[in-house]
């Protein structure tokens, strides 16, 4: 018996089934498709992300900039205030001393 | 080996592949079918998983057509990769050597096709270790030799003799049994 050629003969290359390159190719272009896809779901992603940190930032300025304002009419009040007693303390030691 | 078939564009389908043509690839899954499919064959006797492995093959090619540098080097790459998914999937499952599917498949359309020996022989060589089927079959299918097999199984190349030698001796002991 020559287990060489029985061999060889036994494992000649065989086709595979019918449509196996269809086959194939149907789950390359499902992976390419998917693949193309990536980028811009990534790119939507980053970008929803972004306006969020931006959002979240200018709130934050907008926030710190009504306290600036506030504290600054606070000041200025208090000035207002100070200031009209200042002038009208003259006028009450005046007012003391005729007494 | 296969030859380059460039195409009117001066492109050989290897090239067009590496720059994103499918229907170039679709030319190299269709020349290099036969071969994929039938080492995931010999190795399971099983069509079926045959199919599933090749199709595994295929895809990871397109995931790595662009480290791919020649035909040569793909014909090399397919042998390689198909050799070790076969093994790994073995491995992983420890499937049976002959599944249910094979026995429909030995009373159904390929009985006219295979002698009778032939179907022994591949269902002897679908029990030997996995190692040695899969360098049977890179030595008969493929016509290759000890020095071209070592390179794609990665062991010593007497380590590859060694399995060839113990696997020829296990199938003359076992066609000789029955």
């Amino acid at each position: 018996m020559d287990i060489e050629s029985d061999l060889e003969r036994a494992l000649r290359r065989e086709s595979p089934p019918e449509g196996f390159s269809s086959r194939v190719m149907a789950r390359v272009a499902a992976e390419s498709r998917a693949t193309r896809r990536a980028p811009w779901w990534r790119a939507a992603a980053a970008g929803l992300v972004l306006t969020a940190v931006a959002g979240g930032w200018a709130a934050h300025e907008e926030m710190q900039r009504r306290e600036g304002e506030r504290a600054r009419d606070e000041v200025l009040l208090a000035l207002r205030i100070a200031g009209s007693k200042v002038r009208t303390a003259p006028k009450q030691v005046h007012e003391i001393g005729t007494h | 080996m296969t030859a380059i078939a460039p195409t009117a564009n001066g492109l050989d389908a290897l090239e067009r592949a590496r720059a994103g043509d499918h229907d170039a690839f679709a030319e190299l899954v269709e020349e290099h079918e036969a071969m994929v499919f039938s080492i995931a064959f010999h190795f399971f006797n099983d069509r079926g998983r045959a199919e599933e492995i090749a199709q595994d093959v295929f895809l990871q090619m397109y995931r790595s057509v662009g480290t791919i540098e020649s035909r040569s080097h793909l014909v090399f790459w397919l042998r390689q990769v198909t050799s070790r998914r076969c093994i790994d999937h073995i491995r992983r499952t420890r499937l049976r050597a002959v599944s249910i599917d094979d026995i429909h498949e030995l009373t159904g359309a390929n009985e006219f096709r295979d002698s009778l020996l032939d179907r022994k022989v591949r269902h002897l060589i679908a029990e030997l270790p996995e190692h040695q089927r899969v360098i049977v079959t890179l030595r008969y299918q493929e016509d290759l030799d000890p020095s071209e097999i070592c390179r794609i199984v990665n062991l010593p190349v007497n380590t590859v003799k060694s399995h060839l030698h113990r696997a020829l001796q296990s199938l003359r002991k076992k066609l000789g049994d029955q």
